[in-house]
């Protein structure tokens, strides 16, 4: 039998099998293969993987466990799941542990999204959350750690819709949305007489069901934070943007019922959408939703009188003014020294009084509505440009980075609304956006990584800037913005979207409008050479070298004619580097061997002439040892070993200063790293063993310190492992076989430790794991040539 | 096995772009390992295509099934290419469709179920269906003209016969 059909016949036995009673299998398994005995074993391996629970792992095990759904929690058998997010997923629960019976919801949250801060504030609340018994909001009956460590929560389970899908499907006329709204209001205020804050209201967090009932949801959770977050990050995380109160954005400060008033104003605003006319209404809204947490009403029960009475007093309006002005008159026949004693009265007045003042808030708020679009405008640009950049050169700060796009649409968003806003201000909201795309998904600084919002906010860039300019196409500013955004969807099609065809038509499209400013400044000559590149790199993307070449010589022919100031801007030389670089690639994959050297060696002259107009700037020296480092990877690939050392050797050095300029750069050392592991290869190519092995303990001590800085992930060990079976197969190649032992015994460590901590993909353990063993096994007791002269 | 309609098939090479897009934007990343289910893959891909939850069962459960193929090479060329790209790429694991526990290369069980392709094709392409595709065992059984219960079978035999070759 062949070795397929005998494992068909073990599928088709297998399957009968199932059939059997477990006990009578073995016995029942000697009766069909008599005989047989591969078969019998073959099947017999079937039927024990089948019962194996685990397979194998890679060393995941927390993660994949925590995403796993327990069958019941506690008394609690779990029924369905009603969905899952980022957060975590919430499942229907039946009770069933025989006392009674009750249907519930469970939030399980993913380890790691709370801080232990979180996780200790939550335990210490849990008590208070769930002795708050009110009829709007939902019951918080238990909660607490999965065997897995999951956080979870018990909630009574509400059949409902979030709020304003209430709203719109039931058609719900105003006087329900109040009285709805009125119910919120009731709910928030018993919390907060039990000094409990929401924290996190929105028209989401709120379920009316089929009875009209509104239930409050996720009272006091915060929303999930990621781990290492500081706490004011932390804190401002919690908020969803347009509904938290501004002064959570700034964190810090300690989140008081202030904050779930302006988040109960910006409901009220959802639910009423009132119009520009309604005067008193908005004056309502102002008045919770007000910046400076003072200015807001005290209290959730001041802000439902307000109401109330506006409601009351609909009919009577007119009379507002009326006993508005007899107060003025009264205030101004006894004099200044009635003022202090007024105020008090007025407060104490309530609904009238309290919209009179809000009246008059409003009235000064237009008054104020250029100066805050100023002022939006400002925090926009700063927060999208000098904080990021500041925040991208700290490692660690994806969360920061994280809150700081989240807060810049919110001000972007007020920006883009006023469509007859100047144009200037309207381009700037245009390129806002593209900077948050940056921020958020493309970019080289950027480690967030959602590239879908990225497009999404660059579509939004697209809606401002396209019409903008269609209607001034003439206007340079409009025209060159368009530039910019062109040429970030065209890096984005090739490089995130694998689009090269609407890369190389946005390029195309960003080059004819850049065509009458190309010489314009510095950076539109940049731009010009970044359209023609990216018109050849789309090409370059599927192999298409021979049609890229003639952009990477016409951006080159460009580059080499602009006149003297454009030509030594260090970003033009720069961007004239890269083409080169590229172009070289292009000439070497077309196997033009020559041409590819002479275009090198000038992309390496261009970058170190950027290095020498601005020194020490890392940007710039990583460029220049990029260049220098893919000269020698081409000079090696083409058995040029002295071009190729020189070239990394001059590699080295400038990663060398790099590091030496900035002990504290991660970069500047994985520069290092990569430099040197090419240098100690072309070394050993050579024949210079001893010279290898000495950098090869660079390689390894830069490594080493990567290692360390991450903290001995898993991920920076096994690039040391790797890099120590490296460095021991340059020394066997020259013969020092005690050398090439002692870094494999090492490595070897790192694997078999790694192993035995699970942190090791199935793939490692078979393959790299057993090869090392292997080369130690053959080569190492006692240090000898074990694998022949060379591996 | 339910004929392939022509309509929708040119529909999966027309969104071939789509799938990879989604396969690259997953393993796009820095980490030390990625975990990935390549069943929310192809429900992304397709959500995207078109509004999955406007078509009818029948041929969403069709579309995914056929898509659960595409889906396989376009994930594993997309690992290759990262391989290519980095030489510390991190391992991909994933785990055992409807499971909680465990974790698999995804390479590895590539591997295993190109072995098992030639042995079993009708067995391999249930493990496509189940993991590349997310179908379950009855939608599996609608679409296949079968009973869920030997679908159910089929699914564990093919099951054990990765494992073993996994553990091999």
């Amino acid at each position: 039998m062949s070795d397929a059909a005998l494992e068909r016949e073990a599928l088709a036995l297998f399957e009968q099998a199932l059939d059997v009673p477990p006990d009578e299998r073995a016995a029942w398994l000697d009766q069909k293969t008599e005989g047989q005995p591969l078969l019998r074993a073959r099947t017999a391996a079937l039927v024990s993987a089948d019962g194996s629970q685990k397979v194998r792992t890679a060393g995941a095990f927390a993660a994949i466990e925590a995403e796993a759904v327990p069958s019941r929690l506690g008394a609690y058998r779990i029924t369905d799941l009603i969905g899952r997010g980022g957060m975590g997923a919430v499942y229907l629960a039946e009770r069933d542990a025989g006392d009674f019976s009750r249907t519930v919801a469970i939030k399980i949250i993913k380890p790691g999204l709370f801080s232990d801060d979180l996780v200790a504030r939550f335990q210490r609340e849990r008590q208070t959350l769930a002795s708050l018994t009110h009829p709007n909001i939902a019951r918080l009956y238990d909660g607490g750690e999965t065997e897995t460590g999951s956080p979870y929560i018990v909630m009574e389970y509400v059949d409902g819709a979030p709020l304003l899908e209430w709203a719109e499907q039931t058609k719900a006329t105003r006087a329900e949305r109040l009285r709805i709204f009125s119910d919120i209001c009731e709910a928030v205020a018993f919390a907060h007489s039990r000094l409990v804050v929401h924290r996190d209201l929105t028209p989401a967090n709120v379920l009316v069901t089929g009875e009209g009932v509104a239930k409050l949801i996720d009272f006091g959770i915060a929303r999930p934070t990621s781990d290492g977050a500081q706490d004011g990050a932390a804190a401002a995380l919690t908020m969803t943007p347009g509904y938290a109160a501004p002064e959570r954005a700034t964190g810090g400060a300690a989140v008081t019922t202030s904050a779930d008033i302006f988040s109960l104003g910006r409901v009220l605003d959802d639910l009423l959408t009132p119009k520009p006319g309604e005067r008193e209404v908005r004056a309502i809204i102002a008045r919770a939703c007000a910046d400076d947490p003072q200015a807001r009403y005290p209290s959730v029960d001041a802000l439902r009188a307000d109401l109330d009475a506006w409601r009351a007093r609909q009919p009577v309006k007119a009379y507002s003014a009326k006993a508005g002005y007899r107060l003025r008159k009264f205030a101004a026949r006894h004099g200044g020294a009635l003022a202090a004693s007024l105020a008090a009265f007025v407060l104490l007045a309530g609904g009238l009084g309290a919209t009179l003042i809000a009246n008059a808030r409003a009235e000064r708020a237009r008054d104020l509505a250029e100066e805050r679009f100023q002022q939006t405008r400002a925090i926009a640009n700063s927060m999208l440009f000098e904080v990021f950049d500041e925040v991208s050169l700290t490692a660690g700060t994806t969360n920061a980075r994280e809150m700081l796009a989240r807060t810049s649409l919110t001000y972007l968003e007020a920006l883009a609304a006023d469509p007859n806003a100047p144009i200037d201000v309207r381009v700037e909201a245009g390129l806002g956006f593209l900077r948050l795309s940056q921020v958020v998904g493309g970019g080289q600084a950027s480690e967030l990584g959602r590239y879908e919002d990225a497009n999404a906010l660059l579509a939004q860039s697209r809606e401002i800037l396209e019409p903008l300019f269609e209607a001034h196409p003439g206007d340079e500013n409009v025209a060159r913005a368009m530039v910019t955004l062109l040429l970030e969807q065209s890096g984005a099609a090739l490089y995130t979207d694998n689009n090269a065809d609407a890369a190389l038509t946005l390029a195309a499209r960003a080059q004819t409008i850049l065509e009458p400013y190309r010489l314009a400044d510095a950076r539109a000559a940049r731009q010009y050479i970044a359209a023609l590149q990216a018109q050849a790199d789309s090409f370059g993307w599927n192999d298409r070298y021979a049609e890229a070449l003639p952009l990477h010589q016409q951006a080159e022919t460009f580059a080499a004619a602009l006149p003297q100031a454009l030509g030594s801007d260090v970003d033009v030389m720069r961007a004239r580097g890269s083409n080169l670089r590229l172009m070289g690639e292009a000439y070497h994959r077309l196997e033009m061997v020559e041409e590819a050297r002479l275009t090198l060696d000038r992309a390496v002259a261009q970058q170190r002439a950027v290095t020498e107009a601005a020194p020490n700037n890392p940007a710039y020296m990583r460029n220049y040892a990029i260049a220098l480092w893919y000269r020698a990877v081409v000079h090696r690939s083409n058995e040029r070993n002295e071009a190729a050392r020189a070239s990394i050797e001059e590699s080295v050095a400038v990663a060398r200063r790099m590091r030496e300029r900035d002990p504290n750069d991660a970069g500047a050392i994985r520069m290092v790293a990569i430099a040197t592991e090419v240098y100690a290869q072309v070394l050993a190519d050579l024949d210079r063993f001893s010279e290898s092995y000495a950098v090869g303990q660079e390689v390894i001590a830069a490594h080493r310190e990567l290692a360390r800085r991450a903290g001995d992930t898993a991920g920076a060990r096994r690039s040391l492992a790797a890099a120590l079976m490296t460095h021991g197969g340059n020394s066997y190649n020259g013969a020092a076989y005690a050398r090439a032992c002692a870094a494999w015994e090492e490595g070897l460590a790192i694997y078999e430790d790694l192993n035995r901590s699970g942190a090791m993909s199935e793939r490692d353990r078979t393959v790299t794991l057993t090869q090392s063993r292997d080369f130690v096994r053959r080569a190492c007791a006692p240090p000898r040539a074990g694998l022949g002269s060379r591996i | 096995m339910t004929v392939e309609s022509p309509g929708q098939k040119d529909l999966l090479v027309a969104h071939y772009d789509e799938f990879r897009r989604v396969a690259r934007g997953v393993l796009n990343g820095d980490a030390a390992k990625l975990q990935i289910q390549p069943t929310d893959l192809a429900h992304a891909a397709a959500i995207k295509i078109f509004d999955l939850n406007r078509i009818d069962i029948r041929s969403r459960t069709h579309f995914l099934s056929l898509s659960a193929r595409i889906m396989r090479q376009i994930l594993m060329d997309e690992l290759r290419r990262l391989r290519a790209a980095k030489r510390q790429a991190p391992p991909v694991l994933t785990q055992w469709p409807g499971e909680g526990e465990g974790a698999l290369d995804l390479e590895d069980l590539d591997a295993a179920l190109t072995k098992l392709e030639q042995i079993d094709p009708e067995r391999a392409r249930l493990v496509e269906q189940r993991f590349f595709a997310g179908l379950t065992v009855e939608e599996i059984a609608d679409v296949e003209g079968s009973s869920p219960s030997t679908v159910k079978r089929q699914w564990r035999a093919a099951r054990a016969w990765l494992i073993s070759e996994l553990e091999r």
